[in-house]
C-alpha cells in the first residue's frame, strides 16, 4: 500500500513546481469547499454554478501563489482557504446587496434575499455570534472545529490531515468545541 | 464527576458524532450552554444538509417561490399551511401562505410580512425558527421549520397527563421562548397545548408564530384568533394584550399538562391532581393569579421560580426521603397473547411470555413478524411469567446509537418485575402509561430484551456506561424474532453485537436467561 500523501507533502511538492501534486491538491479541496460555499451564498447573489465558478477559480487563485502560502502546521491550509473563501464571498454579498439598493427595491425583501442559506437556517446573529467565537480559539483549536463541524471530516481524515492519531484528534476537538460552547455562552 | 457534567460530556459527544441530542435529557439549570450546544448543532446539521441532499419525490402541488409545495396539511383562520421543500436549505419546511380573504378581515399582508420578518430573527432553541416572509404570485407566506413530532395536546389525549417533573421541563423550555419572543419586543398571541411541539430528541418547541405580532398589530388583528380558555381576565374584559398574557396562558397550559384539565373556579390544582408536588402546584397556582401583581414579573422570574421547583426535587431525591408515590398497578391489559413468544426452560421449569405490541386508540395491536412501524407509533412490552424476572430492554439505530430502554433510574417500574401478574413495559410515570416511541423514521433499528430469573450483574455494569432514554425516547419499528439461544441471535447493530459478546459469558446461560433480538424496518414518510 502506497503511504497516504498529506496535505503538507502535497503543498511542498506543489511549491516546488509538481503540477501533479497542485492537481492533487485540487481534487481534494474542490467538492469539499464547494459543498461548503453553497451554504454562504445568498440565493440573490448567483446560482449554485456561479458558486461552484468561484469556488474553483479561488482554489486554483490559491494554488497558484503557493509559494507564497507559509505552511503554518496542521490544518491550515483548508482554514486557510476558508478564509479567504468567506471573504470573497462577503464582498460578493456586499457587492449585490449596494445593487440591490440602486434599484430601490423594499428594504425588507433585500434583507431577506441576501440571507444565505446558513443564515437563514441558524439566524444571522446566531451566525455572528458562532464566527466571533470561533475567531476568538486559537488557530489549532479552531481548524479542527472547522473541519468537524463544518466540512464534516472523519477523525481518522481530520488525523491524517493534521499528522496526529484519530484518538488524539478527538481528544482535541472535544476540547476546542467545550471552549467554543463557553465562548458562545459569555456571549450569548 | 458530577451529573451535570456527565450530560455535557455526554451532549457534546453526541453533538461530535453526530448523533441526535436527547434535549429532553439535558438538565435545564444551564441554559447557556444549551443555547451555545443547540448553535453547534444547527451548524453541523445546516453544513451537512446543504448542498447534499436532494428534493423528496413527493408530486409538487406548486411552486411558491423558492419553495416546491407539496402538502396540505391545514387550514386557519386566515391562512393554508402546507409542507414544502427548500431547496436552498435542503430541508423540508412549513409554509403558511395568507388567503385572500384574510385581507379583508383586516389582516394586512405587510404587516403579516414584517411580522414574519421579525420573528425571523429570532433564534432561540425553543422558538419555531422562522426563515422568511416574502410574496410569490400576489400571496404573502412565511416559512418556518418542518418539526417531526407531536403537539403537546395530542400526547395528553393519549397517554394522559404529565408526570409534575415532565410538566415542569416543558415550563421551563417555555419560558426560555417565551423570555426571546418579548426580548424582541414581541407578544406570541396563542400559547396553548397545539402550539407546542415535542420534537424526535425532547425539543420542546413553541410554535404557531403566525399568531404572534407586536402588541398593536397583535390587538387590531388577531385577539379574535386567541383561545378563550387561555385569556387572562384582563384580556377577556377586552385589556391590550401584552407579554404578561403569554405568562398567564402557559399558566393555563401547564396547568392542563398536569391534571389533563382547564383551570377551574373553586377547584385547586392540589384537589384536581393530589400527587403534585406542592411547589410545582404553587408555582403554576401563582402563574393563574386573577391579580396581575400577584403573578410572575417575566419570562425569567417563571422560568426561575419552575427551576427552583425542580433544584428542589433534586435535592430531596439525594438525600433519599420522598419517593412519588408508585401509581403502579399492573397494566391489566385484556390482550390475547396467543402468537407472543412463549418459552420454558425445561432445565428450571422457568417460563415467561413476551408479545411487543403497539398502542392503539382500541388498546393494543400485537406487531406481527416483519411488519412496519411508523413516526409516532408507541410502543410497549408485555411481559408474564411464573418467577420474578429481571429484564433488560435496549435498542441500537441505524447511526450505531445505543440507548437502554429498561430498566430506567427514573421509572417507577423496576427489575424485578413480579410473577403471575402481567407486566408492561416501560411501565408508568405519575398517572401516565409510558411507552416507548417511534420518533424516526426511513431507517432500520434493532431491538434487543434481555430476560433472566436473576439479576444480571456484569450486564448492569456495562449497561451503565450507555445513554439511557428518557420516558417516550425514541424507539422505532420492528420485525421477527430471531432465537432463544445467544448463538442463534443475530444483530447488526455494531454496539449491540460488542455487548452481546462482552457478555456472553452471563447471557449464555440458558437455563435462566432469554435473549431476543428484534429487527426493525421503519419506512419514510411519502
Amino acid at each position: 500500500m502506497q503511504p497516504e500523501e498529506t496535505t503538507a507533502l502535497l503543498l511542498d511538492r506543489a511549491r516546488g513546481g509538481d503540477e501533479g501534486a497542485r492537481d492533487r491538491l485540487a481534487a481534494r479541496y474542490l467538492p469539499m469547499l464547494r459543498r461548503w460555499a453553497h451554504g454562504r451564498l445568498p440565493p440573490s447573489t448567483r446560482d449554485l454554478t456561479d458558486t461552484d465558478d468561484l469556488v474553483q477559480v479561488t482554489l486554483f487563485r490559491v494554488l497558484k501563489q503557493i509559494g507564497r502560502f507559509e505552511y503554518g502546521g496542521a490544518g491550515s491550509f483548508l482554514a486557510y482557504l476558508r478564509s479567504t473563501l468567506l471573504n470573497l464571498l462577503r464582498n460578493e454579498i456586499r457587492r449585490v446587496a449596494r445593487r440591490g439598493e440602486s434599484l430601490e427595491l423594499d428594504e425588507a425583501l433585500v434583507e431577506d434575499e441576501t440571507a444565505s442559506p446558513l443564515e437563514q437556517a441558524i439566524g444571522r446573529e446566531r451566525l455572528e455570534r458562532y464566527e466571533a467565537a470561533l475567531e476568538a480559539l486559537p488557530a489549532r483549536a479552531r481548524e479542527l472545529v472547522i473541519m468537524r463541524l463544518e466540512f464534516d471530516m472523519t477523525y481518522d481524515d481530520i488525523a491524517s490531515e493534521v499528522q496526529s492519531t484519530p484518538d488524539a484528534v478527538r481528544m482535541a476537538i472535544r476540547r476546542a468545541v467545550e471552549a467554543l460552547t463557553h465562548a458562545l455562552g459569555e456571549r450569548a | 464527576m458530577s451529573g451535570a457534567q456527565d450530560t455535557r460530556d455526554d451532549l457534546v459527544e453526541r453533538l461530535l458524532d453526530g448523533r441526535p441530542i436527547d434535549w429532553s435529557n439535558a438538565t435545564s439549570s444551564d441554559a447557556a450552554l444549551l443555547d451555545a450546544l443547540h448553535t453547534l448543532e444547527q451548524v453541523r446539521t445546516a453544513y451537512q444538509r446543504i448542498g447534499a441532499t436532494s428534493a423528496p419525490r413527493a408530486p409538487v402541488l406548486f411552486q411558491w417561490g423558492p419553495l416546491a409545495v407539496h402538502e396540505k396539511i391545514g387550514s386557519g383562520a386566515s391562512a393554508d399551511v402546507y409542507k414544502a421543500w427548500d431547496a436552498g436549505l435542503a430541508t423540508p419546511v412549513a409554509l403558511k401562505l395568507l388567503r385572500p380573504e384574510a385581507a379583508a378581515a383586516g389582516l394586512r399582508s405587510d404587516e403579516f410580512l414584517r411580522e414574519g420578518r421579525l420573528l425571523a430573527r429570532i433564534s432561540q432553541r425553543n422558538v419555531l425558527r422562522v426563515y422568511g416572509a416574502a410574496v410569490h404570485d400576489g400571496r404573502p407566506g412565511l416559512w418556518n421549520e418542518w418539526i417531526e413530532g407531536r403537539a403537546l395536546d395530542a400526547i395528553v389525549e393519549a397517554d394522559g397527563p404529565f408526570a409534575g417533573a415532565e410538566a415542569v421541563h416543558v415550563g421551563i423550555e417555555l419560558c426560555a421562548a417565551l423570555a426571546a419572543i418579548h426580548a424582541a419586543g414581541l407578544v406570541h398571541g396563542d400559547v396553548k397545548a397545539s402550539n407546542v411541539l415535542r420534537e424526535r430528541g425532547g425539543r420542546i418547541v413553541l410554535a404557531d408564530l403566525g399568531a404572534a405580532g407586536a402588541p398593536d398589530t397583535l390587538n387590531a388583528s388577531l385577539r379574535t384568533q386567541a383561545t378563550p380558555t387561555y385569556l387572562s381576565p384582563q384580556s377577556r374584559d377586552g385589556a391590550p394584550r401584552a407579554a404578561a398574557d403569554d405568562l398567564y396562558a402557559l399558566g393555563v397550559l401547564l396547568h392542563f399538562l398536569s391534571t389533563g384539565v382547564y383551570p377551574q373556579n373553586g377547584r385547586s390544582l392540589r384537589e384536581l391532581k393530589p400527587t403534585i408536588d406542592a411547589r410545582v402546584a404553587a408555582t403554576i397556582t401563582r402563574a393563574l393569579s386573577p391579580d396581575p401583581r400577584h403573578r410572575y414579573a417575566n419570562a425569567h422570574a417563571f422560568g426561575d421560580a419552575l427551576l427552583a421547583t425542580q433544584r428542589d426535587a433534586r435535592t430531596v431525591s439525594k438525600r433519599g426521603g420522598h419517593r412519588a408515590p408508585l401509581a403502579l398497578a399492573a397494566i391489566l391489559l385484556a390482550a390475547v397473547l396467543a402468537g407472543g413468544a412463549w418459552w420454558t426452560s425445561r432445565a428450571t421449569g422457568w417460563q415467561q411470555q413476551v408479545e411487543l405490541s403497539r398502542r392503539t386508540d382500541a388498546g393494543s395491536e400485537r406487531l406481527s413478524d416483519g411488519g412496519e412501524l411508523r413516526l409516532g407509533d408507541r410502543i410497549g412490552l408485555l411481559l408474564s411469567s411464573n418467577r420474578q424476572t429481571w429484564a433488560y430492554v435496549l435498542n441500537e439505530d441505524e447511526a450505531g446509537t445505543l440507548h437502554v430502554l429498561f430498566p430506567l433510574a427514573s421509572l417507577a417500574q423496576a427489575n424485578p418485575l413480579p410473577a403471575q401478574v402481567e407486566t408492561r413495559l416501560p411501565g408508568q410515570q405519575g398517572d401516565r402509561a409510558l411507552s416507548w416511541e417511534v420518533s424516526s423514521s426511513g431507517g432500520r433499528e434493532e431491538f434487543l430484551v434481555i430476560l433472566a430469573d436473576r439479576p444480571l450483574h456484569a450486564l448492569e455494569r456495562r449497561l451503565a456506561g450507555y445513554a439511557a432514554a428518557t420516558p417516550e425516547a425514541p424507539q422505532r419499528g420492528v420485525g421477527r424474532i430471531s432465537g432463544e439461544a445467544l448463538a442463534n441471535v443475530r444483530v447488526q447493530g455494531r454496539q449491540l453485537n460488542a455487548l452481546l459478546s462482552e457478555s456472553s459469558a452471563e447471557l449464555a446461560d440458558t437455563r435462566h436467561v432469554r435473549v431476543l433480538a428484534y429487527h426493525f424496518d421503519t419506512p419514510a414518510p411519502r
